[in-house]
């Protein structure tokens, strides 16, 4: 909020760092998921596993001390001093997880212990690329990136994380080898969606341009053979119809457990599956997300996607409608093409106490 | 009866909900799906298969194929 409030002068969307928790939409509503479940929804054994050992050991370096990095060849100091400094708490009691972990072990509870982090780690690795994935690969200056979304995935997460498991002889999660793979694309393919569903965020998303893609196949080298003709399409649309010719109108398919479009891994390698039971279909995004559903059937099953409740006409299926349903006043406060919709604050360094 | 459906285009990146009558053929819920996405337009033809893989014939419907509320389809384009 800090952040938010300093930046409000400049764009009124910034009123949504208080905001967005306590809506609807979509994305908040991926994201209240995965913390009902980690944390606010679980008993202290579970949370301090799940939280403290596999979200802050494992995952928030990535988010507060690269993004930190990021920030400062940005220019923006205040953001940068702002994560830095939360990283510092999140170093503190990280280190709950790893005494609540070593007692679980010598108390019998290995295959428990593995679960829990095997399901964090999945849910933990969808909400990042979602979020952090695509804001360091798109929305970042190209001057400000140093690395990719990938390598500092394998730096700063992977890597790490590998020896805390070795620190307490545990194994990789079942279904690394996807991880791996996904590393490549989801975050990228998630991009697409986040651009032709971009009303129903609050925030603004970038077509990459020239320069940005030479630099996204740089780092990832089928990233042109994958989605160069994707974006192309996106150009050309908007070209021949402007720019409501480039969003799309249909329902996305959503996953019943990370609540993200069913959109893995790329075109061609789709790992979507489904699920029957009382009655009732449920559509997953992957292997692992049905996997996590399977093992708390009792805990996931009622919960309801923002297309279950459109379907079931619980929420308004007019498009117009459900933007008022999820909290965006449109079209002041609904995302739009970042480059195109260029305000003058975005090419200046952000003015900082 | 309409039918809710899941369907995934080959070329496409995203899973895509298809609302549609299930008196329709499996060609024009390929069709459908196709329309609404956002790779080039190709033509050409279709194969569609269930979730376990099964290839659909093209002029059943999508209740005679089997396809039913919360199913997955796959449309290959080549």
């Amino acid at each position: 909020m800090l952040i938010g409030h300093d930046l409000l002068a400049h764009d009124g969307n910034f009123d949504w760092t208080h905001k967005a928790f306590h809506t609807n939409q979509w994305l908040i509503l991926a994201a209240r998921h995965l913390f009902d479940d980690m944390f606010l929804a679980a008993d202290a054994i579970d949370l301090a596993i799940q939280l403290n050992f596999v979200f802050e050991t494992g995952f928030t370096n990535l988010q507060f001390m690269a993004m930190a990095a990021m920030a400062d060849r940005a220019h923006h100091h205040l953001f940068e001093k702002t994560v830095a400094s939360i990283q510092t708490d999140e170093a503190r009691h990280a280190q709950i997880g790893h005494p609540v972990l070593r007692t679980l072990l010598e108390n019998g509870s290995r295959e428990r212990a593995q679960y829990l982090i095997d399901k964090m780690w999945w849910r933990c690795w969808r909400l990042f690329l979602a979020l952090t994935g695509t804001a360091t690969e798109y929305l970042a200056p190209l001057s400000a990136r140093t690395r990719s979304f990938k390598e500092f995935m394998t730096e700063w997460v992977t890597e790490q994380f590998m020896k805390n498991l070795a620190e307490f002889d545990l194994e990789k999660p079942w279904f690394w080898d996807l991880f791996i793979e996904e590393l490549d694309y989801a975050h990228h393919s998630l991009q697409l969606g986040l651009y032709t569903y971009r009303t129903t965020l609050w925030f603004d998303v970038a077509m990459p341009d020239r320069a940005e893609r030479a630099w996204l196949n740089e780092k990832y080298p089928q990233w042109e053979e994958t989605y160069g003709a994707l974006w192309d399409q996106l150009e050309l649309r908007w070209e021949a119809g402007g720019e409501a010719n480039t969003l799309a109108y249909g329902l996305p398919a959503l996953c019943n457990l990370c609540q993200l479009p069913a959109l893995f891994i790329r075109p061609g390698r789709n790992t979507a599956c489904t699920l029957e039971m009382g009655g009732r279909r449920y559509l997953f995004c992957s292997e692992p997300c049905r996997w996590i559903f399977e093992q708390e059937k009792a805990r996931f099953a009622d919960h309801n996607s923002v297309v279950d409740r459109i379907v079931a006409g619980e929420a308004p299926g007019k498009l117009t409608d459900l933007h008022a349903w999820m909290g965006l006043e449109a079209p002041v406060e609904t995302g739009k093409d970042l480059r195109r919709g260029l305000d003058p604050w975005r090419l200046d360094p952000v003015p900082t106490a | 009866m309409r039918v809710y459906l899941f369907g995934f285009a080959s070329d496409d990146f995203l899973g895509r909900v298809i609302v549609t009558p299930d008196q329709r053929t499996v060609a024009q819920l390929a069709d459908q799906l196709v329309a609404w996405g956002q790779a080039p337009e190709r033509g050409g033809p279709v194969t569609v298969r269930n979730e376990a893989g099964d290839i659909l014939d093209p002029a059943a419907t999508i209740s005679a194929a089997g396809l039913g509320n919360g199913d997955i389809f796959k449309v290959e384009r080549r």
